[in-house]
């Protein structure tokens, strides 16, 4: 009752809006200019009343490593809770070193390290050669193994627990030997993951067919290849104060606004949750407005895509376990591009997306349009066209919205079922339940031919939006713009139009107008917006990203243009 | 607030052909035949002349005030009572014409095509378009305006053009039609059609600079009446004489003319989705600036809290009239009247007391002084680049 | 006899005029006195208007 005499004092007191800084992308700041709007401090300290456990972005538990090892082993067992920990193995052994045999153990976890890769990288050499007559002058028993035992390519030092328990945790091994006060943590990774496949959602006929799998480091590999520049940073980020889902974050250092890194850097660690699943879980803690239909950043599945985002001066963010690339900033425009638009020559580049336009008008607007007509503006239709309309319709004794609202939902629910039922039968299921549901209720006459037809149509338009996620956005939309056309017919689709524009060009994504460039006007940068020009045009980056280097290739890109030798003498001149 | 939003000029000039357009929907080439009969055009060309002149004068005058408003200069002409007494005048001004608007497109839309709905249910989709729009701010209107008003335009020349078939050249015949008094004294009260041009007077602190100022101005009075020269034309020539003065929708009423094949026919009804989208845009506006307005006359510190206040008050004030002509009645006996002194004589004015009394580009006291997102040394994303790069 | 529809609009009117008038007393202990002076007027004619259009076009 209170909290309605709350909501209810709410409405009708004024009350002063907590002042909310919002970002705004601003031209060229680099890295710790004081200018910049946003802090560029890491997380937020944890003010979690119970054990802090620490993420590897902040200082944690600082518990060092001792020099006895048995008080090393004690507290691994009670980190890692050994022995109710089944699959937490440690292996004892001592390492030979000159005629001194010292004690040691390693630890890791069962089924997410690469056996092979253990016995013959850690625990061969340190058993067996470390036995070898090795010169050295090295007295340091540390450095010693380091630099001549462990043959491993990817040793790291840890003086404090966390960081061996973070290793260990993400397929790591850790190495822990007597009379030393750091342990050695290698990378061994070799837990089972998915190969490179086709993505599943953004398929195209011409272009790349590889995916992104759960995996970081098969991602970051994906696009390393395809972008090999050094100035492509890739940053990790570990997101979760328990779950400490590695993410990374993609940038090229000397294209991308240093305040939209620092900007995408301080959203992500200030992220205080315990368990981060999904790229998607991740994109609803850092988008702008959560309430908005449309998302706020690309979510793709095509290293391609991704590789190119960032060469226009974007970010992206990986989350290891997802498929799902995020990048960053985005706006309305980029949402009904697809990877092949620009893999195909120009004037099937842009056939396919006047098709895709097309698609998302028919997806929004066509059954509030049906709505619209038939009850208010019968004058709009062809005599022969009304007269067989209204013939469908004499028998069903429902009124069009109430026709449209259950054929909508029934499709909806179709829709929903396809995705849940296994393999084979899915698709199945989705033809024979609209083939029967349809013709069904047709002969019933529950509703009139040809709004299976606008039902059907309104299906495949927003099928043929590649985004599915801006799809989902127009589903929901859809619904709004039928009430609005059966309670005032155009007018209430114009005012239908006016909200729904009005909230985009209104929102942000990452501090970039969602409709840049068209509103505000950006100066140039519309050769990929609605319709593609020929990539040898399209010379300069999109504006509304402020990136440090705005010329993406010269005027004159194709060197062949006018010259007998084929440009090869100049760049592209 | 000020000092956050930049707009470029495209934007800026949008706003001010559509609020100047908007006029084109309801009965401003009928209005023009009805005083100067065959001669309407002429009356326009007139009026638009005299626009100009006013226009020029008062840009000269303002060229030594850089991003300010009116209430600004009023408050450097006579301090803290003319700005009161001008904001008072110019929010007056405000509620009037988007309580008329309100009124006018409610009827006209009921016309076209919900008829059997209360008025009260019509203004009721254009208030809530219009206490939406303002609520979520300027920025947003003006963005929104950018790209639709272009379509609105497209619109409106697709049917003045669609319509050539049905052009009559001996409609113009009498070409002085009502004669001098009809042309030129009539016509000079019809200034007031360019009435709307007062937001130009209230948008300085959210354009970059002073030439903008200028351009928008310009590029908006040339665009203005270009739109309501052709529409007047259009109308007079396709219609004779005693039919022009029959009806009140005359842009509408072109639209049903067109008749090209047996499908492409009867699309006045896509005239309704312009005709909506035109008004929702001009009432957001009208909102919008009468909240601020008030804001800034009474330094208030939020003008959304004034949002739902001023549009019911509209509202009810729209529900006053009885029926679509005394709202039509009233239009004619004060808007044109008196509505082109708000706008053209009354920044005369506060400029000359300004120049008179203040040093030029001093701020009041109490402005938020902003330079408009300049401050840090970077262009926010998407907005207009130094140099004049953005049109 | 008032009907149900005239009653809902009347009670959205009040509830905008509180807003409006805690807007005013808000803006009075800010110390704009004029300003909070012409906000009330604002609430105030949110509630006055309607009757008087209601009688006017009864």
């Amino acid at each position: 009752m209170s909290g309605f005499f709350d909501t209810l004092k709410g409405w009708l007191l004024f009350t002063e809006p907590a002042p909310r800084e919002q970002f705004i992308l601003r031209e060229n700041e680099n890295e710790g200019d004081g200018s910049l709007k946003n802090s560029q401090e890491g997380a937020p300290k944890n003010k979690r009343r119970r054990r802090q456990k620490g993420n590897g972005n902040d200082a944690g538990t600082a518990q060092p490593i001792g020099r006895r090892l048995a008080d090393n082993l004690n507290a691994v067992k009670i980190r890692f809770n050994v022995p109710t920990n089944s699959d937490v193995m440690i292996r004892e052994f001592d390492i030979v070193v000159g005629k001194k045999a010292i004690a040691a153990f390693m630890i890791y976890y069962d089924g997410m390290v690469d056996r092979k890769v253990v016995n013959d990288d850690i625990l061969l050499p340190l058993m067996l050669l470390s036995n070898l007559d090795v010169k050295s002058d090295e007295a340091r028993v540390p450095v010693y193994i380091r630099s001549h035992l462990l043959t491993h390519n990817q040793i790291k030092e840890a003086s404090e627990l966390d960081q061996v328990v973070g290793e260990i945790n993400f397929g790591g091994v850790g190495i822990f030997v007597d009379g030393m006060d750091s342990a050695f943590t290698a990378d061994v990774k070799g837990f089972e993951h998915r190969s490179v496949e086709r993505p599943n959602t953004e398929m195209v006929i011409r272009g790349p067919q590889e995916g992104f799998t759960e995996t970081i480091r098969v991602n970051t590999s994906l696009i390393r290849k395809r972008l090999k520049d050094e100035d492509l940073i890739v940053e990790d980020v570990l997101v979760g104060l328990r779950s400490k889902t590695p993410c990374a974050m993609l940038y090229i250092r000397d294209i991308v606004n240093d305040s939209l890194v620092a900007e995408v850097r301080r959203r992500l660690k200030s992220i205080q949750a315990d368990y981060i699943h999904d790229s998607g879980e991740i994109e609803q803690y850092i988008e702008d407005s959560t309430f908005l239909a449309s998302p706020h950043m690309v979510a793709t599945e095509r290293p391609d895509r991704v590789a190119a985002m960032l060469t226009e001066g974007r970010v992206a963010v990986i989350v290891h376990g997802s498929p799902f690339a995020l990048v960053m900033p985005t706006t309305a425009f980029e949402l009904v591009q697809s990877p092949e638009d620009h893999y195909v020559r120009v004037p099937s580049a842009n056939l396919l997306r006047a098709v895709r336009l097309l698609a998302m008008t028919v997806a929004l607007l066509l059954p509030g349009l049906y709505i619209a007509i038939t009850n208010f503006h019968q004058g709009m239709l062809p005599t022969g066209l009304l007269l067989s309309i209204e013939a469908a319709r004499e028998k069903v004794p429902f009124p069009s919205i109430v026709e449209i609202l259950i054929m909508e939902i029934s499709f909806e629910l179709i829709r929903e079922a396809g995705i849940r039922i296994p393999g084979t039968i899915g698709p199945t299921l989705g033809i024979i339940g609209a083939l029967i549901l349809g013709q069904a209720a047709v002969a019933a006459s529950i509703v009139s031919p040809i709004l299976i037809i606008v039902v059907a149509a309104t299906g495949i338009g927003s099928f043929a939006i590649p985004s599915f996620a801006y799809a989902y956005s127009f589903r929901i939309l859809r619904f709004g713009y039928i009430i609005l056309g059966a309670l005032a017919g155009f007018l209430g689709i114009s005012l239908g139009l006016f909200l729904h524009g009005l909230t985009l060009v209104t929102s942000k994504s990452f501090g970039v107008p969602f409709m840049a460039p068209f509103a505000p006007r950006t100066a140039g940068g519309l050769g990929d917006v609605v319709f593609k020009e020929p990539i040898w045009k399209q010379e300069r980056r999109p504006d509304y990203l402020n990136p440090k280097d705005e010329v993406r290739q010269p005027k004159i890109s194709r060197g062949w243009i006018g010259r007998q030798n084929g440009g090869e003498d100049q760049n592209g001149g | 607030m000020e000092g956050d939003i930049v707009f470029g000029s495209w934007e800026a000039i949008a706003l001010i052909v559509n609020t100047i357009c908007a006029r084109i929907f309801l009965n401003f080439p009928r209005s023009m035949a009805e005083d100067a009969g065959t001669a309407g055009w002429l009356e326009t060309v007139y009026f638009t002349i005299i626009a100009f002149l006013f226009f020029w004068l008062i840009s000269r005058l303002y060229a030594r005030f850089n991003r300010q408003d009116l209430l600004d200069i009023a408050e450097l002409g006579g301090g803290g009572i003319l700005r009161v007494a001008s904001g008072l005048i110019i929010l007056g001004v405000l509620l009037f014409i988007g309580t008329i608007i309100l009124r006018e497109y409610s009827e006209n839309m009921m016309i076209i095509a919900l008829s059997d709905s209360p008025i009260s249910f019509v203004m009721g989709f254009f208030a809530v378009a219009m206490a939406v729009a303002a609520y979520l701010g300027l920025e947003g209107i003006v963005r929104s305006h950018a790209i639709v008003v272009p379509q609105i335009m497209l619109a409106l020349l697709f049917i003045l053009v669609a319509v050539v078939p049905y052009y009559q050249p001996t409609n113009l015949l009498p070409v002085l039609g009502g004669g001098g008094y009809s042309i030129l004294g009539k016509g000079f009260f019809r200034l007031s059609t360019y009435s709307p041009l007062v937001y130009l007077f209230l948008l300085p602190p959210f354009i970059k600079d002073q030439k903008s100022f200028k351009t928008v101005g310009y590029a908006a009075l040339g665009i203005s009446a270009f739109l309501l020269l052709a529409s007047v034309l259009a109308y007079l020539l396709v219609y004779p004489y005693p039919t022009q003065l029959e009806y009140f929708l005359p842009v509408f009423q072109l639209a049903r003319l067109i008749n090209y094949g047996r499908i492409f026919q009867r699309v006045e009804s896509l005239f309704v989705i312009t005709f909506a989208a035109s008004a929702m845009h001009y009432l957001s506006a009208i909102l919008f600036f009468a909240a601020h307005i008030f804001k800034k006359t009474f330094k208030l510190t939020h003008h959304r809290p004034l949002i739902l206040p001023f549009t019911a008050i509209m509202f009810t004030l729209g529900l006053l009239p009885n029926n679509l002509m005394a709202v039509i009645d009233l239009e004619k006996k004060v808007s044109v009247r008196f509505l082109w002194g708000t706008t053209f004589v009354l920044p005369i004015i506060l400029l000359l007391l300004a120049i008179i009394r203040a040093a030029p580009g001093s701020a009041p006291a109490g402005r938020v002084s902003g330079t408009g997102g300049a401050s840090g040394g970077g262009r926010p994303a998407g907005a207009p680049k130094r140099g004049g790069q953005d049109q | 006899m008032i009907s149900l529809t005239r009653i809902l609009v009347y009670l959205v009117l009040i509830g905008i005029s509180f807003y409006t008038a805690s807007y005013g007393i808000w803006t009075w202990n800010m110390k704009n006195r004029l300003g909070a002076a012409m906000v009330f007027l604002v609430a105030l004619a949110v509630l006055i208007l309607p009757l008087f259009a209601f009688y006017v076009r009864r």
